[in-house]
């Protein structure tokens, strides 16, 4: 297998390449002996097995991400599940003690205000049958 | 100019073919087992031949060729058509293998046995000597063989960017511009990059050259 850099077209291609600035225009591909050479290393190629095995691997592959999907979402699930759980152990037996709180005080105001009234009654009633003259009672005259 | 036209001829043959490759992408996003076997077998050969040329360790390329299938296929879920799907694979590819190439140079890596003409204490670079051409065996297959060993030596000593920039042009034909994408330098730069690359690998096989 000759390279034809002993040739005419070679020795003129050699001489050309060793005046080229890198950002000229490409010389050919094919009359680059360069490039001739290159093709007698040919590419290799992947044995008869390998898109087999590249399948399998990425099956393999999938499954996994399929399974860490899988727990992603169980663990969100999870969490979530829990966040519900406490806001509903924290909220809803607040809500009754609330109200039932929210009810005695309202009683007790309510008897607190009973016995105020109560309490007016019989200052009022101590006060008209103690002295019948009074401030207010001369100032309503 | 002739490259030019050959570049244009790639780039609408690649357009088709590019077409393709994005429905087998969909299709695999939708579990379509058969559409990934499709795409392996279609892309194999140059994910693979790519790689065993970039780390010249076959059993290395075909772990990274797996890997860079796996990521193809973990992707189609999410993968938008923005670019050509080939420079978008071997985006993936470029990746792994200058990855690798960092690894491989932060780690002295001592192989369990030294095949004939592999200089195995050089450090980075996977080292192979050349073959004095003067010592011709007499066989044609032998010399065919010794020359083959010094053409991949040749280009696994090329720095890291040019020898993609290289390989990618000679054995999978890409264009400048799909070049460029997969290496995000500008086409220019790309051009230097080869135009570099053709002048080491020139001196370097001077002695194949001046031989034949």
């Amino acid at each position: 297998m000759k390279i034809m850099r002993n040739s005419g077209l070679g020795a003129v291609l050699d001489s050309v390449m060793k005046d080229r600035n890198p950002n000229d225009e490409p010389l050919l591909d094919e009359n680059d002996p360069v490039w001739q050479l290159l093709a007698k290393s040919p590419r290799p190629e992947p044995d008869a097995w390998f898109a087999v095995r590249t399948l399998a691997r990425c099956r393999n592959a999938g499954l996994g991400m399929e399974t860490m999907n899988f727990r992603a979402i169980w663990h969100w699930a999870l969490g979530g599940g829990l966040s519900v759980c406490l806001a509903i152990v924290l909220l809803v037996p607040h809500s009754p003690s609330h109200s039932g709180a929210a009810a005695a005080n309202q009683q007790q105001d309510v008897q607190e205000a009973f016995a105020i009234m109560a309490s007016m009654d019989t200052s009022d009633a101590n006060n008209s049958s103690s002295s019948s003259t009074s401030t207010w009672q001369d100032s309503s005259l | 100019m002739k490259d030019e036209i050959r570049d244009e001829a790639v780039k609408r043959a690649a357009d088709d073919s590019d077409a393709h490759d994005k429905l087998l992408m969909t299709r695999m996003s939708r579990g379509d087992e058969e559409a990934l076997r499709e795409l392996i077998e279609k892309h194999q050969g140059a994910v693979y031949g790519t790689i065993s040329k970039m780390l010249g360790d076959p059993v290395e390329a075909q772990d990274l060729a797996q890997q860079v299938f796996v990521r193809v296929y973990r992707a189609a879920g999410s993968y938008r058509a923005t670019a050509q799907f080939k420079t978008w694979m071997f985006t993936i590819v470029r990746n792994l293998v200058f990855n690798e190439h960092r690894r491989r140079s932060r780690a002295t890596l001592v192989p369990l046995y030294a095949p004939e003409n592999e200089n195995t204490g050089t450090g980075g670079s996977v080292g192979y000597e050349l073959p004095d051409t003067a010592n011709k065996t007499p066989g044609e297959d032998a010399l065919r063989q010794e020359m083959m060993k010094a053409i991949d030596a040749a280009i696994l000593a090329l720095p890291e960017q040019q020898r993609l920039a290289i390989v990618l042009r000679r054995y999978d034909e890409f264009s400048y511009e799909q070049i460029a994408g997969i290496l995000k330098t500008s086409v220019p730069a790309t051009k230097s990059l080869l135009f570099r690359a053709r002048e080491t690998l020139r001196e370097t096989l001077r002695g194949y050259l001046e031989d034949k």
